[in-house]
């Protein structure tokens, strides 16, 4: 942890307000990318994201710096939304909508009518928002320990040693989940282009 | 040297990609691209699903998301911010309040007493 680092994290123990300012604004970006990447929804996401600083801003206390301020935030921005996720999932069952399970308004972004209507062939999908619609649907498609996975690697670039502080997995699970998972995103994309 | 069958080669496509393997085999996974136009194919559709998903556009927070924060936690610490309290502003200070209440009990009983006594020994 850097002397700035540890600066920041007195100055938000001691509740200092500008501290606090400084922390949402240094960090919200990142967080709000990987809640929305994983629930695929502008709403929730700042919903989400908000209830990430409020945590962060009650259990400071709890931070030991073990690791760095980031990766404690990914992990409980992380927790939170696994949470959201598992929550959303069951209400979207109970009320009998969404697609395949997954939550219909983590849908939201990536378009109504059905893929294959709309995508004309693999290699002209390969940029624009047409492939973006379809990758967030083949994120979605994934439960929600996959998601994490493939969002901190393949989206956030993070590195193994990070992602396995975030998770609490080894190295080696952190592989073998990832693989399993791209292999997911690689099928859906497979099975919805002509 | 090391073969692969296609199995075995689909197993290794994303170490292959992050360029994670042994030397061996990622030699062996190179031949076995090369003689294998099916895994080839494959192997190039992961590449391009990771390749999108590392092009993702960044999403930002909207505008006025930190007053957002700010205003849930001013909320829920009933405008405090979260801000240490003393602890006594938690609840009633009832030790303080009990020797205060000894006191002024003290007091009346030695002001009633003493006036008594004073005016009995003033008579």
């Amino acid at each position: 942890m850097s002397l700035l680092e540890r600066l920041l994290i007195r100055r938000l123990r001691e509740r200092d307000e500008v501290a606090f300012s400084e922390v949402v604004r240094l960090y919200q970006h990142k967080v709000y990318n990987l809640l929305y990447r994983m629930i695929g929804s502008h709403e929730e996401a700042e919903d989400l994201a908000q209830e990430v600083f409020v945590t962060v801003f009650k259990s400071i206390d709890t931070f030991r710096g073990e690791s760095k301020f980031s990766t404690w935030l990914y992990r409980v921005a992380a927790n939170h939304c696994k949470n959201r996720i598992k929550y959303l999932s069951r209400r979207s069952r109970t009320s009998g909508d969404g697609l395949d399970g997954v939550p219909e308004h983590s849908m939201e972004d990536a378009g109504s009518a059905p893929l294959q209507s709309h995508i004309d062939a693999p290699d002209k999908i390969l940029e624009g928002l047409q492939l973006e619609k379809l990758l967030a649907q083949a994120i979605a498609s994934l439960d929600e320990e996959h998601r994490l996975l493939i969002v901190l690697r393949d989206v956030e670039e993070l590195s193994y040693q990070e992602i396995g502080e975030i998770t609490s997995l080894n190295e080696g699970t952190v592989k073998s989940r990832l693989h399993r998972a791209r292999m997911a995103i690689k099928e859906h994309i497979e099975r919805n282009t002509k | 040297m090391t073969k692969f069958s296609h199995q075995e080669a689909k197993d290794r496509f994303d170490r292959y990609y992050e360029g994670d393997l042994p030397a061996a085999e990622q030699r062996a996974m190179d031949g076995h691209l090369a003689s294998c136009a099916e895994c080839r194919e494959e192997y190039q559709r992961l590449v391009q699903a990771l390749g999108a998903l590392s092009r993702l556009r960044a999403t930002h927070a909207p505008e006025g998301f930190l007053d957002g924060v700010q205003g849930r936690i001013r909320k829920r610490s009933r405008g405090r911010f979260f801000g240490r309290r003393p602890d006594f502003t938690s609840r009633l200070p009832y030790e303080v309040l009990s020797v205060v209440m000894l006191i002024a009990i003290l007091a009346i009983f030695l002001y009633v007493f003493l006036g008594k006594g004073g005016g009995v020994i003033a008579r």
